[in-house]
């Protein structure tokens, strides 16, 4: 009798075992990882997506060194030393196909970023201030995106808006095989998402590394800028330079700033940047380890752009000439962090001297030429004190803007693009055999290569993307 | 407390009662050997009737017969035994002989006899394998199986091998078989620390019918070791000792010498600008690196177990301890074993405990790279007319401008430690019914917990210490680990009905479930005189020696419900099935589920009337099975998920997106057909089996290039349109050309021939060429070569030639011109052992073969580049071509011409031949033993990889991966004398 009942307890305990651990004992939670469904569920857990957002701007296929560094490398600013570390060697020579791998890893790290600003842009959580200042920030993020996408990939919105532009990914779908829209698709995008950031963003304190209500303003005039838009880049860069609170950095200073590897708390110069601190930074893929001579030191400042600076021009003092391998040439000293290893040099994306920039050129194009002069003198000769101003009208005055953007921003990436919504060919001046003869000194703004490829790898997973014309 | 004595009390008695009715009319004994070890699934058999029965694990039968009946008792393991009954206990001793029926298949969740199975598996004797000094099991399992491939890409102490069963059956590299032992999964690389002198049985399972019951889990096949169980009876003592030498293999690949090499840098333009001066004093020194790397490593091997219990309580416990130092410097193997084995119990109610424990100490050096901070590289690289050390006696600095870092240096002064801990532990209850005779219920837990520690010392006076972060080394400490347990619930009914119709069912319920934890930091700037943590600086914001710290975990969990039914008539006609439902925890909740089946059948014809008269044909028998099998295993626990990884901006921690997940994600599924005849000759003395086997693995987990426009280059998926086919066949042979009563020869061999071919991929995705350089294309097996075949050189320039895709030689290399040539795994191998015993004395002569596969050797490369003129090279180079006219293979060294890199030029047949093992051994007679307490003692001599035949142009053509980086460490030559003693 007892034996019985001990089978049948044992009997029913043992079927109780089968059925117990079902649903939760698989149930398993990844442990060092958050799963999406769960990951922006508060506004600590959207913060820290963007934190993520932002961290993605590092990558080296983006501001950690690609995009500061093809801007002036494809154009007529740096050239690649003799002696190098066989590094974007097909930039520098426009030898671009459907196998060009950096077009692939641009294409690829920047629709990363948009990804991530996505997911936090469509987040159903509550409308707050604080949830509407970071969805702001990623509606920024993934404005500044899609306009490097859209001027790597597609033709100038100045020459031509309706070819083929970029696909337009705003929510999250691997299965998606999404096609290319037009160039003004793109930038409808931008502006949408750009007028977006400015109504939900609250702050104009934070510092530089993060996105304010005013950095959202300086990118809107420089958008504007580059779809010939001059009424509204002008309304833009006026409101940045009227209220913004920023102020252009003293001649005296002007080393220190470059120096400084700090965000900046105080608006002098700075609007937005990319911050790279001791810790989470490139390393020798970075920016300034390709242009430091204790680095791989390839990129160098060619003399031609050199000879643009006047001798009392302070910005000459951070190009040093130097020797490489048995060439006499002009190193790069802007990124001065390199070898410093409490903190790395942050990545400008706008600077306060662009605008100023911006706001000179669409006055003097919207015939306020004596204004125009203010705000490129407020630059040219806080840069170089000895300078007596420009005087300069019509197409002169232009000239000189653009002249003067060249020396203001060399080596921050955006002279190719400068060059390109003007579709000016690109003309590089050979001084002191800087280039070799096998690269071309001319591209012009006709040329196929003007525009990347789009990588076979995207060709072939996807199936509607068009490539583009001549490859 | 009490109630429990009551019950077992209640339980003995009514076991008692049973047993006396039993008796009755029924005869019952045991079957052992003549040491008194149980035949387990001996079959015993009236003459002349038709009723038959099987021993059961234990080597007890019971039978209905009269007095004066003759049983006749058959089994695998000796030889034929015929008894007159005269008392209603016949206990019956039978001599050992070697035979493949009736081997015990354990299957882990029970055994069954070889004569009733109806899949394909292989049992590995242990005695064969267990005194080879290797420390980690896997490897002794080369050559003992067919369709087992095992191959170990190194040959430092304590290396895993690299183990595929029946072909590789997935995409995803992962083809490691499933290890039980003792009834739970023990994870693949942790052999070395397990004691394989421990292991009872090795079985190994291969079809699905053998591995279906493992159906979650078994689609790379199922190798099941038990572990020794204690013997009832006067307490027995073991002793093993064994001491042994290794040396390292001579390489084929021959580099120029001091006076070679000097002049063939002379005759490329001198690029280290040696002066004359300079160039007289170097000719005079010529050092072969090989001495300085590599000596004589040593092995020494004491076990000791004790075995003993009554009828009640049995136990088995061992002590073990192996320590073997490597043939290159500065590694080596320390490891300490033990173990207790338990059971008690009743006829009606037993429980077992096993508990294993081992620790071992590991010291390795960097392999299988193309690292110039290896020190295995610089055996091969390091210029000849270099010595390590200077006059001084300080280590030798290159002062050459692309001077290398001192190799020896680097080796001795960099201590890599990877301390193991091992624990198994199982604990089983099994109650038989007593009310219900034949049903049962049997639980099994059990838990294989490892811990793995990292001590990484690289001071700063070494290369890589100077490559360190802050540029003065780093102490890499790294602690994981893991814990899985694993739980069996069964219920098994068994009878037999009208005596003809012999049936057991069972259903079944599992779980599993693994717990992974690491954590781990890098310390920089070692600047105190410590080898450990008081070395390290403490990081600043700007010394740049903030030491990194970081740590991870996983998790993963099963959970299966199986039944399985059994069927045989009179002994002769079997049929098995078995049905599972699987779910695991790495799959989306909707598919999660999955269901395996399994279906074999077997039929004994020897057992017919119609082949009695054959005489010479003692056994034939039958069998075919079909089943599905899954495989779980993609890259990560959780790759059904998308999920957001930490990351950190301006100081402050963030959330990214790191992978896209894909919740569609489920099992991937391999169906088998299997069909084999087993047979024996002239009474077993000719015996062997031949399977042929069909292996379909659908649903390939693959990773599909997706448009990284949705932020993801690559997503993991289930391709429904991609198949892998493995089929094959697989012959055993087991032989005595001369059998009489002082002299023996017994030939086994074994022969595997594995066809894998890529059968589908998905549209779009039809060839996949790896990172090694290997394709995977439709129509090929996976992981082929892929080259630019080449053609030689232009005598009249010296310029290379390659072959363009369609056969025409040109002087352009282009990798549009790449082929698929040959495949890296191997399709033929096996194994052939020759046994000679003369009286007490024996010789055990083992070869092993794999043929059929070529390797890309990227270490040869490493040397016979030209422009790696700085560092030592090939002496082929010698036959480079200099003149118009010069016929050589060998181009001229110019780096606008030069791609042989990427040609065939560098693909090798990497097949060997391998004396893997021979042993001569002595038993001591018994009249000698019998002055002593001793009960046996056996003395031997063994050799490993004594000899080796192959093509292969390096060290050793045992290899594993897809090609051979470079730095290759050697199985090495080992010989080793040993006893065994028995008390």
């Amino acid at each position: 009798m007892k034996s019985k009942l001990i089978i049948i307890t044992s009997g029913i305990l043992f079927c109780t075992m089968m059925v117990s651990c079902k649903k939760e004992f698989l149930d398993l939670k990844p442990y060092d990882q958050v799963a999406l469904d769960d990951a922006i569920k508060d506004e600590a857990g959207m913060q820290a997506a963007l934190n993520g957002t932002y961290a993605q701007l590092r990558n080296i296929n983006l501001f950690g060194r690609a995009l500061p560094l093809v801007g002036d490398l494809m154009a007529d600013n740096v050239y690649i030393a003799t002696v190098n570390s066989n590094r974007f060697i097909n930039e520098f020579n426009y030898v671009f196909n459907n196998n060009f791998g950096q077009s692939l890893n641009t294409w690829t790290e920047a629709y990363v970023a948009i990804l991530r600003a996505n997911n936090i842009i469509n987040s159903p959580l509550a409308a707050n201030a604080n949830v509407n200042q970071m969805k702001g920030e990623a509606h920024a993020i993934r404005a500044l995106m899609y306009f490097y996408l859209v001027n790597l990939y597609g033709k100038p919105f100045t020459v031509d808006a309706a070819s083929l532009g970029v696909p337009i990914v705003l929510t999250y779908d691997p299965a998606a095989k999404p096609e290319r829209k037009k160039v003004s698709d793109a930038y409808q995008q931008i502006d949408a998402d750009l007028s977006a950031a400015f109504n939900l963003i609250t702050s104009t304190t934070k510092n530089s590394s993060y996105v304010t209500k005013y950095v959202v303003r300086a990118l809107q005039a420089k958008v504007a800028l580059y779809k010939g838009d001059w009424a509204a880049a002008k309304t833009a860069a006026l409101d940045v330079v009227n209220n913004g609170g920023y102020t252009l950095v003293p001649a005296a200073s002007y080393v220190a700033y470059w120096t400084n590897a700090a965000p900046i708390t105080n608006k002098q110069e700075t609007i937005f940047e990319v911050s790279f601190d001791g810790i989470s930074n490139a390393g020798i893929n970075s920016l300034a380890y390709f242009y430091d001579p204790t680095g791989y030191g390839d990129a160098i400042c060619a003399d031609d752009l050199y000879n643009q600076y006047s001798a009392t021009d302070i910005r000459r003092t951070l190009i040093v000439p130097g020797v490489r391998g048995t060439q006499n040439v002009k190193i790069v000293n802007k990124y001065r962090n390199n070898t410093n290893n409490a903190d790395k040099d942050e990545v400008k994306v706008i600077r306060y001297a662009e605008v100023l920039l911006i706001l000179a050129e669409t006055q003097a194009r919207t015939s306020e030429e004596a204004n125009a002069l203010i705000r490129l003198n407020q630059v040219a000769i806080i840069r170089d004190p000895s300078f007596a101003g420009y005087s300069s009208t019509g197409a002169a005055l232009i000239n000189d803007i653009i002249s003067e953007r060249r020396k203001e921003l060399a080596f921050e990436g955006d002279r190719y693009f400068d060059l390109a919504r003007r579709n000016a060919d690109v003309v590089r001046v050979n001084l002191n055999s800087n280039y070799p003869a096998s690269t071309p000194l001319t591209l012009p703004a006709s040329s196929n290569k003007r525009i990347w490829p789009i990588h076979q790898t995207e060709l072939d997973a996807n199936r509607n993307i068009q490539q583009n014309p001549g490859y | 407390m009490r109630e429990k004595l009551k019950l077992i009390a209640l339980l003995l008695l009514t076991n008692c009662f049973a047993a006396a009715f039993a008796q009755a009319q029924t005869v019952t004994g045991k079957i052992t050997s003549q040491t008194g070890e149980p035949q387990a699934f001996a079959t015993v058999q009236v003459k002349g009737t038709t009723t038959t029965v099987s021993a059961d694990a234990q080597g007890v039968y019971s039978i209905k017969a009269k007095n004066g009946d003759v049983l006749v008792i058959t089994g695998s393991t000796f030889r034929k035994v015929e008894v007159t009954v005269d008392k209603p206990v016949m206990d019956v001793s039978v001599t050992a002989q070697v035979n493949s029926l009736n081997e015990i298949v354990v299957t882990g969740y029970g055994t069954k006899s070889k004569r009733s199975s109806t899949g394909a598996s292989n049992t590995i004797a242990v005695s064969d394998v267990k005194m080879q000094p290797i420390a980690s099991f896997d490897q002794l399992l080369q050559g003992q199986a067919p369709g087992l491939l095992s191959l170990s890409n190194s040959g430092q102490p304590g290396a895993a091998a690299s183990v595929v069963i029946r072909g590789r059956g997935n995409l995803t590299n992962n083809s490691n078989p499933l290890y039980i032992v003792d009834g739970i999964e023990i994870t693949a690389a942790d052999f070395a620390t397990l004691n394989q002198n421990d292991f009872e049985s090795i079985t190994i399972l291969k079809d699905a019918t053998e591995a279906a019951i493992y159906g979650s889990r078994g689609a790379n096949g199922v190798i099941v070791v038990t572990t020794k169980k204690g013997r009832a009876g006067k307490l027995r003592l073991g002793y093993d000792v064994q001491y042994g030498w290794g040396k390292f293999p001579k390489s084929k690949l021959v580099l120029m010498n001091s006076n070679e090499k000097l002049d063939y840098e002379i005759a490329n333009n001198n690029p280290n600008n040696w002066s004359q001066a300079e160039i007289d004093s170097l000719r005079n020194i010529d050092i072969n690196w090989a001495d300085i790397f590599f000596r004589t490593g040593l092995t020494k091997n004491h076990q000791l177990s004790a075995s003993g219990g009554n009828d009640k309580t049995r136990f088995y416990a061992s002590l073990g301890f192996f320590d073997q130092t490597g043939i290159v410097v500065n590694t080596g193997i320390k490891k300490y074993n033990g173990r207790i084995n338990l059971e008690t119990g009743t006829n009606n109610f037993k429980l077992g405990f096993n508990l294993g424990i081992g620790y071992s100490e590991f010291s390795n050096t960097n392999e299988s790279n193309q690292s110039i901070a290896s020190p295995l590289n610089a055996i091969q690289w390091t210029l000849p007319y270099f010595t390590p050390y200077d006059k001084d006696g300080n280590y030798l600095q290159d002062p050459t401008p692309t001077g290398q870092p001192n190799a020896l240096q680097e080796l001795l002064e960099i201590q890599r430690d990877f301390p193991q801990w091992k624990g198994i532990s199982t604990i089983s209850l099994e109650y038989k019914i007593p009310f219900v005779k034949g049903l049962a219920v049997r639980t099994n837990w059990g838990g294989d917990y490892t811990q793995n520690e990292w001590s990484i010392y690289t001071p700063r006076n070494t290369y890589a210490g100077s490559l360190a972060q802050g540029g003065q080394g780093s102490l890499q400490r790294r602690f994981d680990r893991n814990f899985r347990y694993t739980g069996t619930n069964t219920i098994s009914y068994k009878t037999t009905i009208a005596d003809d119709h012999d049936i057991s069912v069972s259903v079944n319920h599992e779980i599993v479930k693994n717990t992974f934890r690491r954590f781990n930091f890098t310390g920089f700037g070692l600047t105190l005189p410590f080898r450990n943590e008081g070395a390290i600086t403490a990081g600043t914001g700007t010394n740049g020696f903030i030491p990194t710290v970081a740590g991870a975990g996983t998790a993963n969990a099963l959970l299966s419900y199986f039944a399985t039914a059994n069927y045989g008539y009179r002994s002769k006609y079997f049929l098995n099935t078995a049905v599972r439902r699987d779910a695991s925890s790495r799959f989306g909740a909707n598919n999660r589920w999955a269901t395996f089946y399994q279906v074999g059948a077997g039929w004994i014809v020897s057992d017919e009337s119609f082949m009695k008269s054959i005489n010479i044909i003692s056994l034939l028998k039958l069998r075919a099975s079909i089943g599905t099998v899954g495989n779980q295993v993609t890259n990560t626990d959780f790759d059904s998920r998308a999920l957001l990884g930490r990351s950190s901006y301006a100081g402050v921690t963030g959330l990214s997106l790191i992978q896209p997940g894909n919740p569609d994600l489920k099992w991937e599924t391999r169906q088998s057909f299997n069909t084999g005849v087993e047979f024996g000759l002239w009474q077993n003395r000719v015996s062997g089996s031949i399977d042929y086997y069909n292996a379909l693995t659908k649903n390939l987990f693959l990773n599909r290039n997706i448009s990284s426009t949705s932020g993801f280059t690559t997503q993991l998926f289930n391709s429904p349109e991609s198949k892998l086919r493995n089929s094959g066949i697989e012959f055993v042979l087991r032989g005595y050309p001369v059998r009489s009563k002082s002299f023996s020869w017994l030939v086994e061999g074994n022969f595997t021939y594995n066809k894998n071919r890529v059968v589908s991929l998905p549209a779009g995705q039809d060839s996949t060429v790896a990172v090694d350089g290997t394709i995977t294309a439709v129509g090929f097996p996976a992981n082929s070569n892929y080259l630019v075949k080449y053609a030689g050189v232009d005598p009249a320039n010296g310029d290379p030639l390659y072959y363009t895709k369609d056969g025409k030689v040109t002087n352009v290399y282009d990798t549009d011109d790449q082929v698929i040539l040959g495949t890296t795994d191997a399709p033929y191998f096996g194994g052939i052992n020759n046994t000679f015993t003369y009286k007490g004395l024996e010789l055990n002569v083992f070869w092993v073969f794999v043929y059929g596969k070529e390797l890309y050797n990227n270490d040869r490369l490493n040397v016979e580049n030209p422009f790696y003129i700085a560092s030592s090279l090939n002496r082929d180079l010698l036959r480079e071509w200099r003149n118009p006219g010069d016929q050589t293979n060998i181009p001229r060294a110019d780096g606008a011409v030069y791609f042989l890199g990427g040609t065939t030029h560098f693909l090798e047949n990497a097949s060997f031949w391998r004396l893997r093992n021979v042993m001569l051994s002595y038993n001591l007679p018994e009249s000698i033993m019998k002055k002593t307490k001793i009960t046996g003692c056996r003395v031997f001599v063994q050799g490993q990889n004594l000899y080796t035949v192959t093509k292969w142009r390096s060290y050793d053509p045992e290899l594993n991966a897809n090609f051979l980086a470079g730095a290759q460490y050697p199985a090495p030559k080992t010989i080793t004398v040993g006893m065994s003693l028995a008390f």
